[in-house]
């Protein structure tokens, strides 16, 4: 809802990273819903 | 999504993505994005046109090629703004004009009311709801959002901020709104409907009016809200050269 403090982010986004890259995947379009 | 977009790239996959509020990009500075002036719930514009999404995609994931970021690219084929003149009514349910607050407010309830079966039909055909973010019924987003407006004291439940409350009891409105007017004979585009909300019904009124008294607000959470999710940038354009 737009008031997610950017730093908690961090931890979900690298470990999702992680998962992506395992699955090979190399790059994502993200898009606001 | 611009902070989203920061970590994946630092952890090494490579990124791209819709902008829909260029001020929140431009301040984030991710890595690729595209900014489109569409409103808020299509990052993808005009909905129903896979050609026209497709060059949204298109141009979304052609920033991959650049060398490196930040890029933030305006598409150049970005929907024609709101003041493109309107043709013929969109919903068979139809609304005066130019009233004073008070008359508004009433008129935008008994709206709400008058588009019920519209909705209902809308609802019946998708087999699903498109209202119900603010876990209230549509009669008691709308009697918040008329409340906000008159002024009165707005009091959010456990776990949501005022912010929060406001902003869903919005959307859920202005959902309840355009599936309604979808469902109408005649099958209207989306510029069709967005003039006909903008222009023609109380809703849109009192969003404007909900627009002009957040950004006012003491609280900085709703003055950002009225700042960027109330009213799309291209009606407040035309509204300031009315």
């Amino acid at each position: 809802m737009g008031t997610t403090q950017v730093k908690e982010l961090e931890r979900t986004a690298t470990e999702f990273a992680g998962l992506l890259k395992k699955d090979g995947v190399d790059a994502v379009l993200l898009t606001p819903v | 999504v611009g902070a989203l977009g920061g970590y994946l790239e630092a952890a090494g996959v490579a990124t791209t993505q819709i902008s829909l509020i260029r001020e929140h990009t431009e301040a984030i500075s991710p890595p690729r994005a595209l900014w489109v002036s569409f409103m808020l719930g299509r990052p993808f514009g005009v909905p129903n046109d896979a050609r026209f999404q497709e060059r949204v995609l298109r141009a979304a994931l052609g920033l991959l090629e650049a060398p490196q970021g930040p890029v933030l690219q305006d598409p150049e084929d970005a929907p024609a703004a709101m003041s493109d003149v309107a043709e013929g009514q969109v919903c068979p349910v139809s609304f005066a004009h130019e009233l004073d607050e008070a008359d508004l407010r009433a008129l935008f309830v008994r709206e709400v009311e008058a588009l019920g079966p519209w909705y209902g039909l809308a609802r019946n055909r998708r087999g699903r709801s498109a209202v119900g973010l603010s876990a209230g019924s549509i009669d008691e987003s709308a009697a918040l959002v008329a409340a906000f407006v008159k002024g009165e004291h707005v009091s959010p439940p456990e776990g949501l901020t005022l912010c929060q409350t406001l902003k869903l009891a919005c959307e859920d409105v202005r959902a309840y709104y355009y599936r309604a007017a979808a469902a109408r004979p005649g099958d209207p585009d989306a510029k069709a409907i967005d003039q006909w909300f903008w222009r023609e019904t109380a809703a849109g009124g009192v969003f404007l009016a909900f627009q002009k008294l957040s950004a006012a607000s003491d609280e900085q959470s709703v003055r950002r809200l009225a700042a960027t999710s109330i009213v799309p940038r291209s009606v407040l354009h035309d509204q300031a050269k009315a």
